[in-house]
């Protein structure tokens, strides 16, 4: 493993029309490790990245250190990162092997060995062909991974990528983000990644840290995320689950439609929610709880049910494709193995 | 149907490119003759074009010495004028931009009567040649700014500088390195626009000019006044050979920048 420690320390940041985009937040990436941003849009994510980049300046009191150093009054030029932008910004007057060794031409390397360095990132990124081409020759996967090998040809202490896969089509993002998350690992440096889909996040990431309203709400590996959400929030973005609302009673969950098990103990004011996957459409005779179908979508591998009527809201459960469930028709509910997500009751920030 | 529309465009474009052309061809044939009032028939002769080098030829060094005085001026002033607005956010930086366009909508005579005000009573620097340099460079310098900062604007200047720094690239370097050749396109085509502007001026010159800081437009209409008119055609001839090329190629390098910009 290789790269620097990024540690932030009350970092905020407030634009000039007053209005913060970053609240003081700490923040700790140990060294090699990839972690994603991810949040919505407007939540700061971007900013943060920003801000250990060294492309924005924290408000008075922040610090960002690399391997322990403080390095907050440096400028970019001079942190010796490697950043990735979201339109991928590539130099139009430069050849790719221009672009890929700009950065050690004006470190002043020698020209034979910026050549031997350019080709051997090329070879990394599965590149080497695009060597001698212009810059709008590429198509837009290629852009990214050029763009990726600009980044790390100078051997950067940390790897900065902003939502890197966002100029993409659907179709080929998908592709290139298993490709990302292999390339990441095999450069073995300290990543963060900035992200507002939750997929992309969870298959690229170490730990992915959730930000919301300027704040970071929870950093967990992508398994815990998933698993313990720190609020209901969190719960709700990553994952899509729904709120199930009713009352805790002798281990079950009383519900408009009958009731869950929730074996306790559970914090006096817990919330239950529930994702698509966590629930299953079983025979009414056997269910527990039950409601009424309000729409059915057929998605191929999977059948996504709109139920009311079961819980205080609207519930959605992805059941067998061939499952019986027509618009008006009342199914019974079960919980799946671990389905149930139960979080404490937090006060919701705007 | 069709091939009687397509006769009536032809006609319609032949008399338009006639109505524009013939003058102008009438005036270089002139310039040419031996003599006007008898004709083609007198025959061809390069002496009216001798003669008016004779007479003007300083106009024609001067108003070449102005022009380039004009392109070093927009290159040292306007190129990094642009690159700091396109650096620059904020409505202060964009109201500037609107402003640096002014002069485009004054009329020469107002821009040279102001300078004249100002100026005027130093008599040292209101007879000499740096006086229509001054008024040229206030008339060319928007277009330069303007064509430059375009291309500037269609790359995204601000987003590949700040590649280019975390690349470890210093803003001198930026500039070199990433500002200007990207902006190549616009910087020539801008240079081509200026130093056809400047030889063409009449408006403002003819107000700036004393006897002895004529320039070629304004040596023209001093011919067309009081020469004969076979030596005022062949000077017109002159500056169309003059101006001409520089006129093809602004074409070609504003198509140039405009394929670069999409």
């Amino acid at each position: 493993m290789s790269g620097a420690a990024i540690a932030l320390e009350g970092v905020a940041r407030t634009f000039p029309g007053g209005a913060q985009a970053v609240r003081p937040c700490a923040l700790v990436v140990p060294q090699g490790e990839i972690l994603g941003l991810l949040g919505p849009s407007g939540c700061g994510k971007t900013t943060l990245l920003r801000l250990i980049a060294g492309l924005e300046r924290p408000d008075p009191g922040g610090r960002v250190l690399f391997d322990g150093r403080d390095v907050t009054r440096l400028p970019v030029e001079a942190r010796h990162v490697g950043m990735v932008f979201q339109s991928y910004a590539l130099f139009p007057n430069m050849t790719v092997a221009g672009n890929v060794g700009y950065g050690l031409r004006v470190r002043g390397v020698r020209r034979a060995e910026i050549a031997a360095r350019v080709e051997e990132v090329l070879a990394l990124c599965d590149a080497s062909a695009l060597a001698s081409r212009r810059v709008d020759q590429l198509s837009g996967g290629q852009r990214q991974r050029v763009a990726l090998a600009r980044a790390v040809a100078v051997r950067p202490r940390v790897l900065l990528l902003d939502e890197p896969l966002s100029a993409l089509d659907a179709a080929l993002r998908e592709r290139l983000r298993d490709e990302l998350a292999t390339l990441l690992r095999r450069f073995a440096i300290t990543a963060v990644f900035v992200t507002h889909d939750q997929a992309e996040a969870l298959a690229i990431a170490d730990r992915v840290a959730v930000m919301r309203a300027g704040r970071i709400v929870q950093a967990d590996t992508p398994r815990a995320l998933y698993a313990a959400p720190a609020d209901a929030w969190v719960a709700r973005f990553v994952g899509g689950a729904a709120d199930l609302g009713g009352v805790v009673s002798d281990g079950s969950l009383l519900l408009p439609g009958g009731r869950l098990p929730a074996p306790g103990p559970h914090a006096p004011r817990a919330r239950f929610l529930v994702r698509p996957g966590g629930l299953d459409l079983a025979d009414r005779s056997e269910a527990t709880l039950v409601g009424a179908v309000t729409r059915a979508t057929f998605l191929g591998d999977r059948l996504r049910v709109e139920i009311d009527g079961a819980a205080e809201g609207a519930l959605v459960v992805d059941a067998a494709p061939d499952a019986a469930a027509a618009p008006g028709a009342r199914v019974g509910l079960r919980l799946r193995p671990g389905g149930l997500i139960v979080v404490p009751e937090a006060e919701e920030a705007p | 149907m069709r091939a009687a529309a397509l006769g009536f465009q032809i006609a319609v474009t032949g008399l338009a490119v006639a109505f524009l052309l013939i003058p102008a061809l009438m005036s270089a044939v002139t310039g040419v003759t031996a003599n006007y009032f008898r004709g083609l028939s007198s025959g061809l002769t390069l002496d009216w074009v001798a003669r008016v080098w004779e007479l003007y030829a300083s106009t024609v060094w001067r108003s070449m010495r102005i022009a380039l005085g004009a392109l070093a001026a927009a290159l040292l002033i306007g190129v990094p004028a642009a690159y700091a607005l396109a650096r620059a956010p904020g409505r202060l930086a964009r109201a500037i931009e609107e402003f640096v366009s002014l002069p485009l909508a004054v009329p020469g005579l107002a821009l040279a009567l102001a300078l004249l005000q100002l100026y005027g009573t130093w008599r040292g620097f209101r007879i000499s040649e740096w006086f229509i340099l001054v008024g040229h460079v206030l008339y060319t310098l928007p277009f330069m700014i303007r064509a430059v900062l375009a291309v500037f604007a269609a790359i995204d200047l601000p987003k590949l500088e700040e590649a280019a720094a975390a690349l470890g690239a210093p803003p001198w370097r930026r500039f070199i390195d990433i500002a200007v050749p990207n902006a190549a396109p616009g910087v020539l085509a801008g240079a081509l626009t200026v130093v056809t502007l400047s030889i063409g001026e009449f408006n403002l010159t003819w107000m700036l000019h004393t006897p002895l800081t004529k320039t070629l437009p304004v040596g023209l209409a001093d011919s067309y006044a009081s020469m004969r008119l076979e030596v005022a055609s062949a000077y017109t001839l002159v500056f169309f050979v003059m101006v001409l090329p520089l006129l093809v190629a602004m074409q070609w390098a504003a198509a140039r920048a405009q394929g670069f910009v999409r």
